[in-house]
């Protein structure tokens, strides 16, 4: 299945990359390569098997509501690459046409 | 009227936080209200190589409001990756439940627009009930907060919110009226409340709400083109911004225009909707399975073990006041909005059928529900106390319902005590009241000497009201409940009165 520099493009925007053309090309051929790969898979006849959502077989992880602080404020921000001591900083981002 | 041409489709999506110490998929507290940033961890900050692990109490509320609203529950779900780009969630993406979730197919009751029917009988003890389809519940995370300073460079983001469990309560598209839409919140709220399982307090976001809607002409089963109302932060607000989006459609399908599917914004200060920018249009979510979450399995016997558990829910509750206590349906449903007066009511009750042994049961209730719906409740509007912390538990309730019930004290006498009790926590009510010479003195033979010597001593008064002044009976009440110690019943006052004036009219 050919995947085209349109659908690459699609796919950058979603995931917030840029590319140059050379790098469209590469990348349209190589997911090609992977879709045509699943085509291989989809030719087994899978009617009747449930479809897998997990790689292990495990069931009801869970954990009691207990609250527990791991870590502080300062060790929060500490990887943050901009901050008012309080919050991390980010470049403005607008939500509506105020 | 155009607006009886048309018919409203509305929809809603209702966003819930839930009441939980810590977080859905981390330990951090899930508190409202601290200092920015100090609520979080390592899994809600997204950093590489942490792993969530589910919090069993958001399951179970989830799977408790499921049982409430009539929902089928899953036997399988899981959980499945929502991909947005977006500063406010940190991961890059929201856990939340996308094919299988936890609760789907189920109901909640609202009362029917009495208009619309013709049918609701006022004086009737049941309202005619609409049944309100619930699509599904689903389990889910809450994204921080971002801070967008005015003229500001930058957004300041918080993440304290980040992580704390939702449950998203989606709707048939059921409700068709502004109305009802408000009634379907209100009972919403009512639910979760009642639960315990949120705070369902809108003004502090624990409770959102989206609302879906569209106009047909009526008669028709078609839909119409549909928009999305977001930023509805009160129940009245959603009831508005659904009267103005409703009357604009209206207003452009006449105009022969065609409504855009579009995202809008209600301006609660303008009282108007306006456009969302569509900044990522054809929203591509790429839904797929968490990897890090195994499946939440939910055997049939958890599911019994649940139903079993849940507290009588407020409908059934407000039934059974009317039909076993004999409650007025009004007192009925004022005693069953909360929960919490609903017990309050009960325990203060059942408190007093332990005196009185017997007797007019409807008349007792009756006098309790008086009670708890004046002085109870005023009190807990005008303070800070909850029925849980009020002075004046419901065994202390009883205590002065029951002096009332025996005519002990006055019906104002009553009121006095009661605010007194507020104070004095250490005393009973009987207590109180003789402290305050607030007891009633209903005893004939300590109240006639008193009568026949105020009549005595006023003999031209006493000529007077026999010639006709009828008037002068206040005054002789008067004089009477001044010259005796305490509280004399004015009722027997006032009878024994009349009598001794009537025997004297007689001899004259």
């Amino acid at each position: 299945m050919p995947v085209t520099p349109d659908d690459v493009d699609h796919v950058a925007e979603l995931a917030r990359l840029s590319f140059d053309d050379e790098e469209k090309e590469r990348l349209a051929r190589d997911m090609s390569r992977i879709l045509d790969h699943i085509d291989t898979l989809n030719e087994l006849d899978t009617a009747g098997v449930p479809p897998m959502s997990h790689g292990v077989t495990r069931e009801n992880v869970t954990r009691s509501d207990e609250p527990n602080a791991r870590i502080s404020r300062e060790q929060a921000l500490q990887n943050a690459p901009d901050t008012d001591g309080e919050h991390l900083r980010v470049p403005r981002v607008i939500d509506t046409d105020a | 009227m155009l607006h009886e041409t048309y018919e409203p489709v509305i929809g809603l999506e209702v966003h819930c936080q839930l009441q939980t110490e810590s977080k859905l998929f981390s330990p951090e507290a899930a508190a409202y209200g601290a200092p920015p940033n100090t609520h979080v961890d390592p899994v809600s900050l997204g950093h590489p190589g942490t792993l969530p692990v589910l919090n069993e109490t958001a399951v179970t509320h989830t799977l408790r409001m499921g049982l409430a609203t009539h929902c089928s529950i899953a036997e399988r779900s899981f959980f499945a990756r929502k991909h947005y780009f977006y500063p406010d969630l940190p991961k890059g993406y929201q856990t939340s439940q996308y094919d299988t979730p936890l609760c789907y197919g189920g109901y909640l009751e609202i009362d029917a627009d009495t208009d619309a029917s013709g049918t609701n009988d006022t004086d009737s003890a049941r309202p005619s009930r609409k049944r309100i389809g619930i699509t599904r519940i689903h389990l889910e995370e809450d994204a921080g907060k971002s801070i967008h300073d005015q003229g500001e460079a930058h957004t300041l983001l918080d993440y304290n919110r980040c992580g704390v469990p939702l449950i998203e309560m989606v709707s048939e598209p059921d409700l068709r009226s502004p109305n009802e839409a408000y009634r379907y919140l209100q009972k919403v709220r009512q639910l979760v409340r009642w639960l315990g399982i949120s705070n369902g307090n809108m003004e502090e976001g624990s409770l959102r709400c989206d609302a879906n809607v569209s106009v047909r002409p009526k008669g028709q089963t078609g839909l119409g083109t549909r928009t999305e109302l977001k930023n509805l932060n009160s129940i009245r607000n959603v009831e508005r911004a659904l009267e103005y989006e409703i009357n604009r459609q209206i207003v452009a399908r006449e105009r022969g225009e065609a409504v855009q599917q579009q995202t809008l914004l209600w301006d609660a200060d303008a009282q108007q909707t306006r456009t969302l920018r569509s900044k990522e249009e054809a929203r591509d979510y790429r839904y797929l399975p968490d990897p890090d979450l195994p499946p939440v399995v939910v055997p049939e016997e958890r599911v019994e073990a649940l139903r079993d558990d849940l507290p009588e829910m407020p409908n059934a509750r407000c039934h059974r006041f009317v039909d076993s206590l004999g409650l007025p349906p009004y007192d009925a449903e004022v005693l069953t909005e909360d929960r919490a007066v609903a017990d309050y009511f009960e325990e203060a009750l059942s408190s007093l059928f332990k005196r009185t042994k017997g007797g007019d049961t409807n008349a007792q209730a009756k006098e309790v529900a008086n009670f708890v719906m004046g002085d109870v409740m005023q009190t807990l509007n005008e303070t800070d106390h909850t029925p849980q912390t009020l002075p004046v538990t419901p065994r202390r309730l009883a205590q002065l319902v029951y002096l009332r019930l025996e005519d002990k004290v006055s019906s104002s006498g009553a009121q006095e005590v009661f605010s007194l009790m507020l104070d004095h926590t250490d005393a009973s009510a009987g207590k109180i009241a003789d402290d305050h010479n607030l007891i009633q003195i209903s005893d004939r033979s300590h109240i006639e000497p008193v009568v026949t010597s105020v009549l005595n001593e006023h003999s031209d008064n006493v000529k007077q009201y026999l010639n006709g002044k009828d008037g002068l009976l206040g005054f002789f009440i008067g004089q009477v409940m001044r010259r005796i110690d305490g509280s004399p019943d004015p009722q027997l006052v006032r009878t024994l009165l009349t009598e001794h004036l009537d025997a004297r009219s007689q001899n004259q």
